[in-house]
């Protein structure tokens, strides 16, 4: 069918359509089309590690200088590997594995699939590795012998009978033909992963407190952390860290499970990884106070007080009110308005009210590093913030992806057609031995489609046995 | 008191009289005795090697391969391995004299040049407890040491083909009992054939990890990145070699751009490039 339909277009003669089809199929089944892509993404990858990507501004600012931020901004180098011309270059690429895939593997498949048995005997001298043996031994004789011999090699052997002559054909590791088409595959549904990941995928980041249910982002169920703890070394480096969650979806609780890093917990194909942990940055659950005499600096007793519960200063008539706090105390002039700048502990501060026989004194902020920044002086004592404790959380990474398993059936394709390609050898061996009155002509031919030093030493070796079969 | 540094140095004293040897058999004699005490002092030094890895996993409690100084004696392991199994088979002893001189070098650079702190035992961070360090690591390293003797053959290549062209010179008579230019074209190839698909299994191994680990197999983190450059180029080499036909100088030389890029993807990201992967 097919050559008929070829024939018939080459009667035809070539259209314009044709010809463009034509360019265009020998431009992207190239090799040097691959090698000039393989180049392109090395060169802008290099570009990709040489500027480090994705951060901010002033970094850029600081390492390259205004205009140069500006031009390498442009270029689209501080976030090459999404800038258009690095996925044009993607693109480029899948189209030229498509071309060659297309245009390369039925020639192949159709030499897989061949299984002529009987060949003319000057057709089988013709192949790369050939001999012609004679025998003084009964067609009949060898016939089992050289059939047993090839199955012994590994060869799966088919024959055809002549009243004058056994036509064999034996072949293995056809499959190593594909190899490289099936590399080519994988790396084409690699790609249709990544654009499933990266269509249909979410990634976020999620704190969580202790005892605290959230929702997740992108989701429609919520997480529950029962408990959060870490593991030490001996030397107290932290050797993993664990978080308890429930999933509450609709109200129910679904599932639980304890998840550390490189464990993650899976509900409806969102993972949720432990990825960091802190302490709170606007909450404490305890501070810890030392009273002191302002004038003179006597010592007069310790107090600690839970968030938000007024408590007595013993051996005064004080009472003290945690309201507020702030990890890395920052006050905005223009909204008059305190708040934490980071999540880091730089400069905690804690919002305290005062009360002196119970009346409002004033409420200070006042700061665990730096105890005398401000001075209260609504009573006669000095009030320092001495400790406290604050809430932990856990930090979870949250990610959905859709093609992330078809990114894992394309890496495997893509393996296995690296080890056929590489070590499976498709080996043909023709033998056609011909009835001379009680003599036999055998002749012998083959051939292999790579390591054919190899194939030599396996030729020479059949070769050898063949030779020795009438003794 | 016997702990794996001193494994270590027994490893590196008889690496360096296995260089020796192989040098002396290559460029001075040509004596087979000293070509074989080449190899029998390399079975040696990669047993020791052996002992060596074994006694720091058991000192660690974990396997040896988290950080340079570890997996740089994983990488001297895998090269002599590879290359004593490649001598076994084809039977080219004067290849020993490139292989065995970069392996010395290797371990070189960790008992002399790594400042000590990189000798340490550290506990391993809570990302790497998982059995994925094992398969990546060994799969990865296979790799490396591969691209490491094809790299020495290439250099070979480059060495035999300029004599052949000259007349006379004085390593000329080391140089002519180099295998045939076809021959080390070919174990050039056979060497990248094994190392390309392992340094593919010890990517798609880490992507699978880091998925695990950290939520996304890819963010084209500095060793990532440079990871996909190395096997970009000997893509190229595979392409250049097979479909396009490039033989002899040219591929020699992509041989070596690639393990130039190994060198930059080992040593030269962890030292240079900041990233996720600052281990090894």
């Amino acid at each position: 069918m097919g050559e008929e339909k070829t024939g018939k277009k080459i009667a035809a003669g070539k259209g314009k359509w044709d010809v463009i089809e034509d360019k265009f199929i020998e431009i992207f089944s190239s090799p040097k089309l691959a090698i000039f892509i393989f180049i392109i993404l090395a060169v802008l990858s290099i570009f990709g590690t040489v500027i480090e990507q994705n951060r901010e501004p002033s970094m850029y600012i600081a390492a390259y200088g205004e205009k140069w931020y500006g031009v390498i901004r442009g270029l689209g180098l501080t976030d090459i590997f999404h800038a258009w011309y690095f996925t044009l270059t993607l693109i480029l690429l899948s189209v030229n594995l498509s071309v060659c895939f297309f245009r390369r593997l039925p020639p192949k498949w159709r030499l897989i699939r061949d299984k002529t048995v009987v060949m003319a005997e000057d057709a089988i001298l013709r192949q790369k590795n050939s001999v012609k043996l004679n025998h003084n031994i009964s067609i009949q004789g060898v016939k089992d012998a050289i059939s047993g011999l090839l199955k012994k090699k590994g060869y799966k052997v088919m024959t055809a009978e002549t009243n004058s002559d056994i036509s064999f054909f034996a072949q293995k590791g056809a499959i190593g033909r594909i190899g490289s088409d099936i590399t080519h595959v994988g790396l084409l549904i690699i790609f249709l992963g990544v654009i499933i990941g990266s269509f249909f995928g979410f990634k976020g980041f999620a704190t969580i407190f202790e005892g605290e249910i959230k929702r997740m982002p992108n989701t429609d169920f919520e997480l529950r952390v029962d408990k959060f703890w870490i593991e030490y070394y001996d030397d107290y480096r932290p050797k993993d860290f664990f978080s308890t969650l429930t999933v509450i979806d609709n109200g129910r609780e679904i599932m639980k499970k304890t998840i550390e890093v490189n464990d993650p917990l899976k509900y409806k194909g969102v993972w949720f990884y432990q990825s960091s942990y802190g302490q709170a940055w606007d909450r404490i659950d305890k501070a810890r106070f030392y009273v002191y005499e302002r004038e003179g600096g006597k010592f007069i007793s310790e107090a600690i007080a839970d968030f938000g519960k007024e408590i007595e200063v013993p051996n005064t008539n004080l009472k003290l009110k945690v309201i507020g706090f702030a990890a890395d105390f920052y006050y905005d002039p223009a909204s008059k308005e305190v708040f934490s700048k980071s999540m880091e502990h730089n400069n905690p501060a804690m919002q305290v009210e005062i009360y002196e026989k119970g009346v409002l004194k004033s409420a200070p902020w006042l700061f665990a590093k730096y105890p005398e920044a401000f001075l209260d002086k609504s009573t006669k004592y000095f009030i320092e913030a001495a400790g406290y404790q604050a809430p932990q959380y856990t930090g979870l990474s949250i990610a959905k992806d859709p093609g992330v398993n078809i990114v894992w059936v394309g890496s495997t394709f893509l393996t296995v057609g690296l080890f056929l390609s590489f070590f499976v050898i498709h080996k043909r061996i023709w033998i056609k031995i011909v009835d001379k009155n009680n003599k036999v002509d055998i002749y012998v031919g083959g051939n292999a489609n790579k390591n054919k030093i190899n194939f030599d030493k396996d030729f020479a070796n059949l070769v050898n046995e063949l030779d020795r079969i009438e003794k | 008191m016997i702990n794996s540094f001193f494994w270590v140095d027994i490893t590196f004293w008889l690496y360096l009289a296995s260089c020796t040897f192989y040098m002396l058999y290559g460029l001075f004699y040509k004596n087979e005795t000293l070509g074989l005490l080449g190899t029998v002092t390399a079975i040696l030094g990669a047993i020791i090697n052996t002992l060596a890895l074994v006694y720091r996993a058991y000192e660690a409690g974990h396997a040896p391969f988290a950080n340079l100084y570890e997996s740089m004696l994983l990488f001297t392991w895998a090269t002599v391995i590879g290359y004593l199994i490649m001598e076994f088979k084809y039977k080219f002893r004067i290849i020993g004299t490139f292989i065995m001189s970069i392996v010395f070098l290797s371990i070189l650079t960790i008992v002399w040049l790594l400042p000590y702190r990189y000798q340490n035992i550290d506990p391993l961070n809570p990302a790497l407890q998982s059995i994925w360090l094992e398969i990546h690591v060994i799969t990865t390293f296979i790799g490396y040491a591969a691209f490491a003797i094809s790299f020495g053959i290439s250099i070979m290549y480059l060495l035999k083909n300029g004599v052949e062209k000259k007349t006379g010179g004085g390593l000329k008579n080391f140089m002519i009992r180099f295998p045939d230019l076809n021959i080390l074209d070919d174990l050039n190839y056979k060497s990248i054939a094994w190392g390309f698909p392992f340094l593919t299994i010890g990517i798609i191994t880490g992507a699978y990890w880091a998925n695990y680990a950290w939520g996304t197999y890819w963010s084209w983190d500095p060793k990532e990145t440079w990871s996909a450059i190395v096997w970009l180029i000997y893509a190229g080499y595979l392409h250049a070699r097979v479909t396009h036909g490039w033989k002899g100088v040219r591929t020699a030389v992509f041989a070596i751009i690639g393990f130039i890029a190994i060198v930059f993807l080992y040593w030269g990201v962890s030292f240079i490039l900041p990233g996720l992967h600052a281990y090894a």
